[in-house]
């Protein structure tokens, strides 16, 4: 298990650089060990500001994992793209410009209701995910993303932007069909997942990210091209 | 357990199937198999697996994929506009009713199918009440009943199914815990 870092709203602690494997099948992965560390620090980056903005939602400490890092070809990430044996509700986002992929926070349904009741304490709906509470949920997604691809975006100086988050419903172990709907089956892909945690409450859940390396490359350039 | 849905098909119109959660994909994909190999045309109706993967994975397994069609009530809610397929409607998402039920028609339609698997009522609850879901679920049965077709219901045994699942023996014809 990974070493937790705990962040609120005040404090937010510069997590350490996370373990990667990579993960190799018979083919070579077309990235250099160098562009590797450079591209750990983007596990890192952003995973702070993500955990400060839900800090800042729910006005409670936020407990984040250190993130677990794969670079691999597609056809291998399904399974560290996983979820729980149980439905599951996802905040799904594509990435729509400067990269290519997809990001997640995935939570089990009971989690999902606790978090709307959290803003909807009154609601008549408080047992299922009507309209005020998908709503409420995109909401969530958004202020998490934009936190996390905006301090992506600093580090690569590029614009990174995201569509308008949908509410998934799925299996957990069917998680993986959505986070790579959109790409190429014959990509290689950077997957991160984070687990976190809200404290004094039953809040808790994953967040998935997925990047093609093709779409990070260039990114890298950026950063070399200034060095 | 395939063997029963198989048999208690053969009697009855209208049966919801109870899954323990944590074995639901496997038993699920061993019900769609016994169904493939059992019924000449089946409307796959899903609200949690996307069509593309469910087909290849259904591919995998063996399965008939020609005797099938979809109404995919998930894609849509990750990919705006997904490629147009002779097999699959989409709906916009699983609390879409109305545009899932016209889907259904429509399906119903196109292709004549023996049989109806919706898939699965849990996620229909996460989106509406247990009153809704009944209420959708009599209309959907009696619309099933009136063109002859037979419909399979799936469900996961947890706590926030319970208050649905006690009134399923009303609803249907059969009831099956696996």
């Amino acid at each position: 298990m990974s070493e937790e870092k705990i962040l609120d709203g005040k404090n937010v602690e510069n997590t350490e650089n996370p373990e990667i494997s990579s993960v190799t099948s018979t083919n070579v992965l077309s990235i250099s060990d160098i562009d590797l560390d450079a591209i750990k620090e983007t596990a890192n980056i952003g995973t702070g500001n993500a955990a400060t903005a839900l800090s800042n939602l729910f006005k409670k400490r936020v407990n984040i994992s250190l993130p677990d890092l794969k670079v691999m070809p597609l056809a291998e990430a399904a399974k560290s793209i996983t979820g729980p044996k149980e439905m599951v509700v996802g905040i799904y986002s594509k990435i729509k410009e400067g990269m290519d992929g997809n990001i997640l926070l995935m939570v089990p349904i009971s989690v999902a209701l606790s978090m709307t009741n959290t803003f909807l304490p009154n609601a008549s709906s408080n047992n299922k995910i009507d309209e005020n509470e998908k709503a409420l949920l995109q909401k969530i997604g958004a202020a998490t993303y934009i936190s996390y691809l905006t301090s992506l975006a600093k580090f690569f100086k590029s614009k990174i932007t995201f569509d308008p988050p949908n509410v998934i419903s799925t299996f957990g172990e069917s998680i993986f069909d959505f986070m790579v709907a959109n790409v190429n089956a014959d990509e290689e892909v950077m997957t991160i997942k984070l687990g976190f945690d809200i404290e004094n409450t039953d809040i808790q859940g994953d967040f998935l990210l997925l990047f093609t390396i093709k779409s990070l490359k260039p990114l890298l350039s950026n950063i070399k091209s200034l060095e | 357990m395939v063997l029963e849905i198989k048999n208690e098909l053969l009697q009855n119109s209208t049966m919801a199937v109870i899954f323990p959660v944590v074995d639901y994909p496997n038993q699920i994909n061993e019900v769609v198999k016994i169904l493939g190999e059992n019924y000449g045309k089946v409307l796959y109706v899903s609200l949690n697996r996307l069509y593309n993967p469910l087909k290849r994975k259904m591919q995998m397994d063996g399965v008939d994929i020609s005797k099938f069609i979809f109404v995919d009530c998930a894609t849509k809610t990750a990919v705006a506009n997904p490629p147009e397929a002779q097999d699959c409607i989409y709906v916009s998402s699983p609390d879409a009713l109305t545009e899932m039920s016209i889907a259904i028609t429509k399906s119903i339609q196109n292709s004549y199918p023996d049989l109806i698997l919706f898939d699965s009522l849990s996620t229909l609850l996460i989106y509406e009440n247990p009153n809704v879901a009944t209420q959708f679920i009599h209309s959907l049965t009696n619309k099933m009943n009136s063109f002859g077709i037979k419909i399979v219901f799936t469900v996961l045994d947890g706590e926030k199914e319970k208050p649905l699942i006690s009134n399923l023996n009303m609803l249907m014809d059969k009831v099956i815990r696996t």
